[in-house]
């Protein structure tokens, strides 16, 4: 502190402060010195005036001085100044990193060891899904069998990378093979939910036109009307039919087996 | 060990994502590929190759919703391929660019080691693979600058067509009847020691 203070002053005077350990005997010294030398114009003593609302002379930056750049250090003293910094580690040093080996990203592999398929594995599939195929299938397996081919799309296209950057060889065929049906499958699945679209435009189309369903939204969607007694009448019907067709046939049997049974007729109306 | 213990814990990286993406997508077509870190890159980071029209919370939703990682911040670039030819000659055109994100995972994962010997790299059928690449480099180095495309009469002459003209040239000597060249005539079953049978001719 004592040093910075001195070199705040001018040069000049921290020489005059030096020689002489007090203000006071400056100015005797120099009323000595005056009187020693011949005379000078000059005055023997520089003040500097001050006057009403002067700016402050002070130093108010507390940090004047100090600079990363320079590598200063601190003007004051810290708790921790006696600390020793950290020194950084090689990464020889640090512990082996732990890798779960349930990590999401390990999703992204085809293999674990290699990282890239062989294109003999790549070789290992069948043919895509089939539009037949996928028409019975719920919107629930679509949409699992969609996010199956997403992953393994996913898993294709990071074997190639690794193949390639890594200039491991060839494969790049069997790897856009297997793709193909991949793509294959999840053309399917679009077509076969577009199909089930259009069915239900038609279907929403027809039930406009149909007395039977109500596209309101408020109550029953669907309300039978007279189902039951349409039946009914159509059994009774049918009975009546079947009634008719049976006196006709006695009818037609009692003419040809009987013979007219007029003399019989007058037999018992005679008997009677 | 206990130099181990004694290194500063350095504090679990936690997801701070407040809330994930509303808008539901039911078939998402988007290939997405993990690639290899580079050296001396970070196990909590990862690096994806994406779709260009991919931003950084699609990045973030895709990951949580499909794989189940979660992130704590991604960074996001472009790398814009040079104007190239087609076919050399043809006409300039700029390839598509391609798409990086770089995620900070929650959970560290490090990449197994690349395969580098010659035996696991068989079923790529490496050693060829290098072979034609190599060829390939020498032919396009050859093609670029026409300067260094030797003359035709700058190839270097097979031996086979060394000896016969030979051959041709010491049959003309002999013609002529000057003294032939016991070098350059090996044929097979003859003795050495002829000399003189071609002096006398």
């Amino acid at each position: 502190m004592a040093t910075a203070a001195t070199s705040a002053v001018r040069p000049s005077l921290g020489a005059a402060f030096r020689l002489t350990p007090s203000p006071s005997s400056v100015r005797i010294s120099h009323q000595l010195l005056s009187l020693t030398r011949p005379m000078s114009t000059t005055a023997p003593l520089l003040k500097r005036h001050t006057y009403p609302g002067a700016r402050s002379n002070k130093d108010m930056s507390k940090s004047r001085g100090q600079s990363a750049l320079r590598r200063t250090g601190l003007r004051w003293r810290l708790s921790m100044s006696d600390d020793p910094l950290p020194k950084p580690r090689s990464r020889e040093e640090l512990p082996p990193v732990e890798v779960d080996p349930d990590h999401g990203l390990w999703d992204f592999f085809p293999n674990r060891e290699t990282v890239a398929a062989s294109p003999e594995d790549d070789m290992k599939h069948g043919r895509g899904w089939m539009v037949e195929e996928l028409r019975g299938k719920s919107w629930e397996d679509l949409h699992r069998l969609w996010w199956v081919c997403v992953k393994e799309r996913n898993r294709i296209a990071t074997g190639a990378w690794e193949r390639e950057r890594g200039k491991m060889g060839f494969g790049k065929s069997e790897a856009q093979g297997r793709d193909r049906e991949v793509r294959v499958t999840m053309r399917g699945i679009k077509h076969v939910l577009t199909e089930r679209f259009y069915a239900w435009e038609d279907a929403v189309k027809l039930a406009e036109s149909d007395p039977e369903v109500d596209l309101s939204g408020k109550g029953r969607a669907f309300t039978p009307r007279e189902f039951l007694e349409e039946e009914e009448a159509a059994e009774a019907k049918v009975v009546d039919y079947l009634v008719e067709e049976e006196v006709a046939e006695v009818k037609a049997e009692e003419k040809a087996q009987v013979p007219p049974p007029e003399t019989n007729v007058q037999g018992e109306a005679a008997r009677l | 060990m206990s130099s181990m213990n004694s290194l500063p814990r350095i504090a679990e990286p936690v997801q701070r994502w407040k809330r994930f993406g509303e808008k539901q997508l039911f078939l998402p077509n988007h290939v997405v590929a993990l690639l290899r870190p580079k050296a001396k890159q970070s196990p909590h980071l990862a690096t994806f190759a994406v779709p260009l029209q991919f931003n950084k919370l699609d990045l973030r939703d895709y990951l949580h919703h499909a794989y189940g990682v979660e992130t704590t911040a991604i960074r996001s670039f472009i790398n814009q391929p040079k104007p190239e030819r087609k076919n050399k000659t043809g006409p300039w055109y700029r390839p598509r660019a391609q798409k990086m994100m770089i995620a900070e995972l929650v959970k560290p994962f490090v990449w197994p080691e690349p395969v580098k010997d010659e035996e696991a790299l068989k079923p790529w059928d490496h050693a060829m693979y290098q072979k034609l690449q190599k060829d390939r480099r020498a032919q396009e180095k050859k093609q670029k600058d026409p300067k260094k495309v030797p003359l035709r009469n700058k190839f270097a002459v097979p031996d086979d067509v060394k000896s016969v003209s030979q051959q041709a040239r010491e049959l003309l000597r002999e013609a002529k009847g000057l003294k032939v060249k016991e070098k350059g005539l090996k044929v097979e079953g003859k003795e050495e020691g002829k000399k003189g049978e071609v002096k006398d001719e």
